[in-house]
């Protein structure tokens, strides 16, 4: 494989008109990324997450968010008002000649202006219309707001994360609608699929509830089997596979650490043992221990062996407490140790493994006179390539090509509509 | 009614979470999913807790029940040259799709690469994911989705800033990973019912992680900075936080993004007079005190029941969202609409919750069904698609080719 930009994109047919709020851009980037026509429609003076930091240089200003520009890589950008006849007559000229509309308004509010799936579809039979919203199309919470810390709550993964003696928190910066953008655009392909052999549409209702429970690996059935809740445990491994600390101190910053036995654990201990060993630092106790036999499923009721756990966990600790994160990263690669740096956005940016993969790309930003580096492809394959193609729209930026170019209406039509604030 | 990958054909060589969740997408549109699996090396999870009546077996654990529901599983030791080669006609005359989740050289060690196979078959699609990728100096790091969530950032910005970062539970770019997969495979076969060309996709678990956060990396690659936990705080918002409630460790989570969110709060709460207070009328003064203004709230959320704040608030037009414990989601009346858990009839297990659907297809709507016993279909594989003969099974379950686990 390689990283040659001249190969096809895998979605280079299809086009996508993109009327999602700040929770609902990530779908159509995806979308954008993989090869398709994505425009997003904005309202007249630009989207609202225009307003959203982190800003360019710190610059406040609505062609200079970052988190515009994260979220909208790969699309072309128009301006419509919604709210208007004229504006509503031209989206509908534009589904016409579009295969996917991905949307996340509120359940109701496009079928209030007549554009929502039944009357869209109506003009567009074979359309694929995604929603995406906090809690989907209907049921008892579809119109409760949601924003990513209250859904993090409220499906189940918040509850799992932070300190036993502090409130449960949510990762740092806004995850939850992400995944959902991603989910919402495997479920659009595969009903763009399902069109492709049928030549039936369908509306696919995603809801960022759902799609947050699947964070929680193995955690949600344990009320079930084992009749307890799992919790938040700081930083500790607590997925039910006993109890040991998992953040470490290294010299520069901190490392995680799996201390299992087992089948799973058994190399790391056995390679932790030789690395002590060369250093004259292992302790009797891990000497000669057999590790495969050493069953992690007696923790959760044998108090002895939670006691060696411990022992073990902070021998090893003490152990770290030593190193840097880059020679723990290169004996644990070395040595098949299950461990790993606990890597800042600087640590992960210069690491050499997505760089020699090529994974990190820039875009030029001509009217910011420079180029971004940008996360990257989202995978390497040997037929076709995905990733960011081009940086995201200027309000407007593709007014002209859409609508004059595309729809076929003058130069004139066109600045009549912007003077009347319909574009 | 229809599913949208009725008659697609899936070999499912995953292990763990990644390959096994990414293959369970397509089970559950349709499409037939054989999971590949051994007895002698058997995959760690079908271990793991939860386990029916908490007690660990093959065919016990929800952990592995989850990922692999609706699949056919086939038990080879692979360590047979016979079984490589069952596995090898499974890709060859059989698949549309090959998902793997090994460290870079095992498949190549089985003959299985997808440069060993595509030559026969250039229509295949392969997704082959591992914790860094397959080519780069790293590739062979070996991990599971808590190193790889690790190297790509998730636990340094979780936790609280005065305290040593904490734990994303689980392994959480095995959770990030196979949407980007399903999303990839899905565009595959698009691109290859076009052009009849098929695919290799190399598909890293770290990348797949640091793609979920852009603007946290382009805050770095133009402003330089790093960012790191700051508990539930955003500079959006405030009040954002998490408030204790009344009972065991029962919390709500409140997020106040506008100065008309925050009278409507104010307003639901009653009107109390430090809320009215003039420090607290702007986002920009609730900001500068942001401390005072937690303890105010807390003080007035912890004589309360949670979903009783929850209802209240949400009423008002303010998001608010109870901390479910894991047995909450089971009295969700949302996720109970929804259908997300899916109670399904497991042949040890008994009726099991299954995690359901992130979205719903109205036309072709996907259905979960149980996952497979260890093994559980050498039958329909080995006669039915391969066409052994009895006798010629027999023999393969005799020396330990096939291998099954069915109690």
């Amino acid at each position: 494989m390689n990283t040659d930009r001249h190969k096809d994109y895998l979605l280079t047919p299809y086009r996508v008109l993109d009327l999602t709020g700040e929770t609902g851009l990530m779908c159509g980037k995806v979308l954008g990324d993989l090869g398709a026509e994505v425009v997003i429609v904005e309202p007249p003076g630009g989207h609202p997450a225009r307003r959203i930091g982190p800003f360019y240089k710190d610059e406040v200003h609505l062609e200079k968010s970052l988190f515009w520009f994260a979220f909208n890589t790969s699309k072309k950008g128009v301006t419509l008002d919604l709210s208007r006849t004229k504006g509503q007559r031209l989206l509908k000229e534009l589904v016409r000649q579009s295969d996917i509309v991905v949307e996340s308004f509120a359940p109701g509010y496009l079928d209030a202006l007549g554009l929502g799936y039944v009357e869209l579809s109506a003009i567009k039979p074979d359309l694929i219309f995604t929603s995406i919203t906090p809690f989907g199309q209907r049921g008892p919470h579809r119109d409760w707001k949601g924003t990513d810390l209250t859904l993090q709550a409220r499906c189940g993964f918040q509850y799992l994360l932070g300190d036993p003696d502090r409130p449960p928190v949510r990762i740092s910066v806004p995850m939850i609608a992400v995944k959902a953008g991603v989910e919402a655009a495997n479920a659009t392909l595969f009903a763009l699929f399902h069109r492709n052999t049928s030549s039936e549409g369908q509306h696919v209702d995603v809801s960022i509830q759902a799609t947050g429970v699947w964070q929680m690996m193995n955690a949600s059935s344990f009320p079930i089997h084992h009749g307890v809740d799992q919790a938040r445990a700081g930083d500790r491994y607590n997925a039910g596979f006993g109890n040991a600390r998992a953040i470490l101190p290294c010299a520069d910053g901190y490392v995680t650490f799996f201390t299992a036995g087992g089948h799973m654990g058994a190399p790391t201990l056995y390679a932790m043992g030789r690395w002590m060993e060369s250093e004259g630092k292992l302790p009797d106790f891990m000497r000669g221990k057999k590790w495969e036999e050493w069953d992690l499923a007696r923790l959760a009721t044998d108090l002895k062996a939670q006691q060696e756990m411990d022992d073990l966990n902070e021998t090893i600790a003490t152990f770290l407490a030593t190193k840097s994160k880059w020679e723990i990263f290169a004996r644990a690669f070395n040595e098949r140790i299950l461990a790993a740096p606990v890597n800042n956005v600087k640590d992960l940016v210069d690491h050499p493994q997505p760089n020699a993969r090529g994974f990190f790309r820039t875009l030029p930003h001509p009217e910011l006179d420079t180029e971004i580096l940008y996360p990257g492809h989202w995978a390497l394959m040997n037929n076709a390539q995905a990733g960011p193609r081009f940086r995201a729209p200027r309000i407007g930026e593709h007014n002209e090509e859409i609508y004059c170019q595309r729809l076929g209406y003058s130069k004139e039509q066109l600045a009549q509509w912007q003077r009347s604030g319909i574009v | 009614m229809p599913r949208a990958f009725d008659g697609l054909k899936v070999v499912d060589f995953g292990w763990i979470g990644v390959g096994p969740i990414t293959a369970r997408y397509f089970a559950d549109h349709g499409a037939t999913v054989i999971r590949v699996e051994s007895l002698t090396r058997f995959d760690g999870l079908r271990m793991a807790p939860p386990n029916k009546d908490a007690k660990p077996g093959l065919n016990h654990s929800q952990f592995f029940a989850n990922f692999n529901a609706g699949k056919l599983s086939l038990g080879l030791n692979m360590a047979h040259p016979e079984a490589q080669a069952i596995a090898k006609r499974l890709c060859l005359e059989w698949a549309d799709i090959i998902v793997e989740g090994f460290t870079p050289k095992q498949m190549r060690a089985w003959g299985l690469h997808y440069e060993d196979l595509s030559p026969a078959r250039p229509d295949l699609i392969m997704l082959s994911t591992c914790q860094l990728g397959q080519t780069g100096p790293y590739a062979m790091y070996a991990g599971y989705g808590n190193m790889a969530a690790s190297l790509a950032g998730y636990y340094e910005i979780t936790g609280w800033p005065d305290r040593s970062p904490c734990m994303v539970y689980g392994a959480y770019t095995d959770m990030l990973t196979p949407g980007v997969g399903a999303t990839l495979l899905a565009a595959a076969l698009d691109y290859r019912r076009r052009t009849g060309k098929g695919q290799w996709i190399d598909l890293s678990q770290f990348e797949s992680g640091v793609n979920h956060m852009p603007a946290t990396v382009l805050d770095y690659t133009v402003n330089g900075r790093i960012a790191t936990r700051r508990g539930n705080r955003d500079d959006r918002a405030c009040p954002h936080a998490v408030y204790r409630c009344q009972g065991d460790d029962r919390w709500i989570a409140i997020a106040v993004f506008t100065d008309e969110e925050w009278r409507a709060l104010v307003r639901a709460m009653g009107n109390p007079a430090w809320a009215l207070a003039e420090r607290f009328a702007t986002q920009a003064g609730r900001k500068a005190h942001e401390t005072e203004l937690d303890q105010l709230m807390e003080e007035w959320t912890q004589t309360r029941d949670a979903e009783q704040v929850e209802a209240l608030l949400q009423r008002a037009g303010v998001a608010a969202g109870l901390v479910a414990k894991q047995s909450d989601l089971y009295k969700d009346p949302q996720l109970e609409d929804w259908g997300f858990f899916a109670w399904r009839e497991h042949k040890v297990m008994g009726r099991s919750p299954y995690d359901g659907l992130m979205s719903h297809l109205a036309k072709t709507p996907a259905e979960v069904t149980p996952a497979p016993l260890l093994g559980e279909h050498y039958e329909e594989v080995l006669k039915g698609i391969l066409k052994f003969s009895d006798e010629e099974v027999a023999e393969l379950i005799g020396q330990g080719v096939v291998e099954m686990m069915l109690e």
